[in-house]
């Protein structure tokens, strides 16, 4: 359904090359951006599992690696950023290629903007607007169908030393491409990929139901979360599904496209919180959050969470259930999801917080840190356009509740 | 949903910016992209003063000065490019700002090549290699009486036609002041064509997700807009800017992609004099798409959801989505014809056409012509002269 | 048809009502923020959690009109001026031109709105602007008559009738004459 606004804004400048066969033409695409010697950008854990093997070999002789930095840290700090900048000067590289998550994006990111303008005073050039021009050509390719942050124009780089993390945000911090293969995200373990796939379906069904949606985020979101919905359980089922867990990376791609124009809500806002205080991963944060941030504006935007039943569940059943149930169908589906995924997993994908453990065995979320969630979250600037606003005895209850796994009271809902 | 490619590559390099006071967004948009001294140009039609006021207005309180050129013809492209970039150069622009539509955006495109290149002729750019990635931002504020390619890839001029997804301008603005006013015959054929647009490229053969994003929204917008001036839906104060949306977003799904079947068809009729391309394409439409699930080349579900609200789409059975669809496209053109006193056609015979002079109608296949277009384009012509179903 | 191009150059002018309109409308605001940090103990709290002479900032770009205020002491706030070139700010909220900023200053688009349409950029550490923002929805709370602030806010609070009465008249006194 068209919902247009008064005034809206798309863009998804980055060039997007998919397929099963996508790292052999890596060569080639690097031609077109005129380098020859590129430096790939990538973390302990993609190394490990093989995939740079995978990726150098299918690139065969045609191009010289200009060096491969393979220990960016998970929080991707000032620190890796000058570190890679050097090597690349070192090597007299012309080109990056970030393979992996956000945080080796964000890294790589910062390097470039290091190397292209030529400086050692990285923070120079943070905030709003201080990029004026083209950078060193950037080739992102992720490893997880799920946070979609190849599509974003924003890197976070953090910096101990003056405990901050600093934002950079500019069109030239887009990426020149970014390369979906089916090989990339094949090996992905089984929770890992329940995981970041409901990551990519929050930011969807967030871009559709919060404040900056437009008839283009929409449509992505549409597409995403089809696309998701036909092929998440099935390659749980069958990892080795190459055209399923292509469609998941498109599909991740698609509800970056989607987010990055109209942004998240609440369960990016609480999930995020949830993440920094507990270390839980952001997709099981997601997978657990989603239904509750539904739930919780309900009376907001019912409607649209009302036309997601379409996509989700296919044309008859959105026929078959009345006008004013499909919303409640929406979020049942969601938790139906999740307990799917939990049983397919053997109870690694968590269906509540109380379910969540950490390396050690422990709770991650014990019931005495939800305070400290609740603080947290109300420093989360994703809850800007949320459609409802929430304090902190709304956090909490919707915390208490989804530690438990019980559905939020709707009486207990603040109506403005 | 249409099947994702085993490979497939997708590119919109075009920001857009839509809607209310948009084009105070420009001087924001401009400086983010280090431009200093826009050149604002503008065809005839835009130059009228209610469109052009607000387009110079939005440099106010923006510290940045602007050079204008307006009310340009488009009668010699040649030598107005030519002039236009000698002006560009001499008083130190460094992008260009586009009012228009048509063939004068043809000629902003062809000028920004000019002005990034130091290249004169559009031969001498394009000989042997591909339009660089690093030309100049070009910005075009659209009109909801436009041809549909205007924020494409494609850069058309006499007998020479260039693509490269480099020539789509990077910045749109798609502001309600700036669309104009055209009379509803102007925009029922933008709508059509943009419709076309839509739906062509959404199942056009390079087709994938990321084009279907545009492809679908450009189509939505579209029967948004002919739905209001059919009367069938309530005309609503934005049907100017909902015009102007559905083209614009139809040229970002064309993007530099072939062209289709009821393109080269409809341009070929409309060479006659006798109707617009728009509505020969309008026109051939339903029929293009009928051959084509007929010869088993069209997913009926895929075009019906395309085309119809999620409520409508669950309601029909499954085996009559297909025939919904051309029976709804078809009777779209007779609520037009009806409520515009027969000036928007529903058939070739609508327009005057004659059987003979059908079959003396050669469809050149488009330089950018679709592969494996079958080329029967004689029975879907036949058909769409008198408006008889296919099946 | 031959003719000449008419080349002409246009330098961009200046609103000066519109400017007028928003200037005295930020410095209002800014002053008023002083004040309900003296008032107000949620504003209080909320200066509290930020650091040490935190300093922040609501404007129009370019070089148009701003206020500039600083945490001064535990949990208080001072209006420090509107030049935001004369000391380094550490949360700059600016709407992208001065249209944007007479649509929400003029009530027809909240903050909120504003963000979604991509009208205001906000330049620093983004863990401060929730509070920033929090600070700003309760003074326009106390400011607006409830009718104009229902739409400015998402959700217009159900406070005890004395907090809003009393310290809304001790805002507006108090912004009015500066301390
Ligand atoms: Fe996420």
């Amino acid at each position: 359904m068209l919902h247009v606004p008064g005034y809206y804004e798309y863009c998804c400048r980055v060039k997007v090359v998919a397929g099963h066969d996508v790292l052999e033409r890596i060569p080639a695409i690097l031609e077109r951006v005129h380098a020859t010697r590129p430096m790939i950008v990538t973390d302990r854990g993609v190394a490990g599992a093989g995939l740079i093997d995978v990726m150098t070999e299918a690139m065969g002789d045609q191009v010289t690696i200009g060096g491969i930095e393979d220990d960016v840290p998970p929080d991707s700090s000032i620190e890796a950023v000058r570190r890679i900048a050097e090597a690349y000067r070192n090597n007299r590289c012309d080109a990056l290629i970030a393979v992996g998550g956000g945080s080796v994006l964000d890294t790589a990111k910062g390097a470039n903007i290091m190397v292209s303008e030529e400086t050692d005073d990285l923070m120079a050039f943070s905030g709003v607007g201080t990029l004026k021009r083209r950078l060193k050509p950037l080739i992102a390719i992720p490893t997880t169908a799920g946070t979609g942050s190849e599509t974003t124009l924003v890197a976070v780089i953090k910096d101990h030393e003056r405990h901050q993390k600093m934002p950079f945000i500019s069109y030239f911090l887009l990426p020149d491409a970014a390369l979906l293969d089916s090989r990339m995200t094949l090996t992905l373990p089984p929770a890992i990929t329940a995981a970041t796939g409901m990551d990519a379906l929050t930011h969807a069904v967030e871009a559709y139901t919060c404040l900056a949606k437009n008839p283009l985020s929409d449509a992505n979101a549409v597409s995403a979360i089809e696309l998701i919905a036909k092929h998440l359980l099935p390659v749980m089922k069958q990892p080795e599904d190459r055209d399923g867990r292509l469609a998941l990376a498109v599909a991740a791609t698609l509800a970056g496209m989607a987010f990055s124009n109209a942004m998240v809500g609440m369960v990016h806002n609480i999930g995020h919180a949830t993440g920094a205080v507990c270390g839980v991963p952001h997709g099981t944060c997601m997978a657990i959050l989603l239904p509750y941030g539904l739930e919780y504006n309900q009376h907001r935007n019912g409607h649209l969470t009302a036309e997601l039943l379409l996509p989700l569940e296919g044309a008859d059943t959105y026929a078959r259930t009345p006008r004013n149930q499909r919303a409640q169908r929406v979020i049942a589906r969601v938790r139906e999801m999740n307990q799917s995924l939990h049983d397919i997993t053997q109870g690694q994908h968590p269906r509540c917080l109380r379910e969540t453990y950490d390396r050690d065995g422990n709770a991650a979320v014990p019931f005495e840190r939800l305070p400290d969630i609740v603080a947290a979250a109300k420093n989360d600037p994703a809850v800007f356009l949320n459609p409802e606003d929430l304090d902190d005895e709304d956090y909490r209850m919707v915390l208490e509740h989804a530690w438990a796994g019980t559905p939020l009271d709707c009486t207990r809902i603040k109506r403005g | 949903m249409i099947p994702i490619p085993a490979f497939f590559e997708f590119e919109c390099p075009v920001k857009t910016h839509c809607g209310h006071r948009a084009l105070d967004h420009m001087p924001f948009e401009l400086r983010a992209m280090d431009v200093a001294k826009p050149l604002l140009i503008g065809d005839v039609p835009a130059s009228h003063a209610k469109r052009w006021r607000p387009v110079v207005n939005a440099f106010r309180d923006s510290q940045m000065t602007i050079g204008v050129v307006e009310e340009i013809p488009t009668d010699d492209p040649q030598a107005i490019v030519r002039q236009l970039a000698a002006i560009y150069r001499d008083k130190d622009c460094d992008a260009i700002v586009a009012v228009g539509q048509g063939p004068f955006i043809d000629m902003a495109k062809w000028l920004n090549l000019v002005v990034s290149t130091g290249e004169e002729t559009l031969d001498a750019i394009t000989s042997g290699q591909a339009i660089p990635r690093t030309i100049k931002p070009l910005a075009v504020i659209p009109s909801a009486a436009a041809d549909g390619y205007e924020v494409s890839g494609l850069l058309r001029t006499g007998n020479e036609a260039v693509a490269s997804v480099n020539l789509m301008p990077q910045l749109i603005f798609i502001d309600p002041r700036s669309v104009g006013q055209p009379d509803d015959i102007a925009m029922a054929e933008t709508a059509l064509m943009a419709l076309t647009h839509g739906v062509e490229t959404f199942f056009r053969s390079d087709a994938n997700p990321m084009t279907a994003v545009y492809a679908r929204t450009a189509t939505r917008l579209a029967l948004d807009a002919l739905h209001q001036l059919s009367g069938i839906g309530e005309r609503g104060s934005d049907l100017a800017w909902t015009v102007a949306q559905a083209a614009a977003l139809g040229g970002c799904a064309l993007g530099c992609g072939p062209c289709s079947t009821t393109h080269a068809i409809g341009q070929a009729i409309a060479a006659g004099g006798k109707i617009s391309a728009a509505q020969a394409a309008g026109v051939v439409l339903s029929y293009a798409l009928e051959h084509r699930a007929i010869a088993n080349n069209l997913d009926n579900d895929a075009l019906w959801g395309l085309l119809c609200d999620g409520d409508h789409y669950a309601r029909t059975p499954d085996s009559q989505r297909g025939s919904a669809a051309f029976y709804f496209l078809r009777s779209l053109l007779n609520d037009l014809f009806d409520r515009t006193d027969g000036q928007i056609r529903r058939t070739l015979q609508d327009a005057g056409l004659t059987r003979e002079e059908l079959q003396d109608v050669t469809v050149l296949p488009d330089p950018l012509a679709e592969e494996g277009d079958t080329g029967d384009y004689a029975t879907i012509m036949a058909h769409a002269w008198d408006g008889r179903p296919l099946r | 048809m031959r003719m000449e191009l008419v080349y002409r150059e246009i330098s961009p002018g200046r609103s000066y009502l519109k400017r007028a309109y928003l200037s005295i409308n930020l410095w209002f605001m800014g002053r008023a923020i002083q004040a309900a940090a003296r008032v107000d103990d949620q504003v209080r709290r909320e200066f509290r959690s930020l650091p040490d002479k935190f300093t922040f900032a609501l404007g129009i770009m370019p070089e148009g009109p701003h206020f500039i205020v600083q945490k001064s002491g535990v949990d208080s706030a001072r209006y420090i001026g509107r030049c935001i070139d004369a000391q380094p700010v550490d949360l700059k909220m600016e709407f992208k031109h001065l249209e944007a900023g007479m649509l929400t200053f003029t009530f027809r688009e909240n903050t909120p709105v504003a963000t979604a349409r991509d009208r205001l950029v906000v330049d620093g550490e983004v863990a401060y602007a929730c509070s920033v923002v929090r600070i700003l929805d309760i003074v326009q709370i106390y400011l607006l008559p409830k009718l104009v602030a229902r739409l400015a806010v998402k959700r217009y609070p159900r406070w005890p009738l004395g907090r809003k009465l009393i310290n809304r008249t001790r805002i507006y006194w108090r912004s009015l004459i500066g301390y």
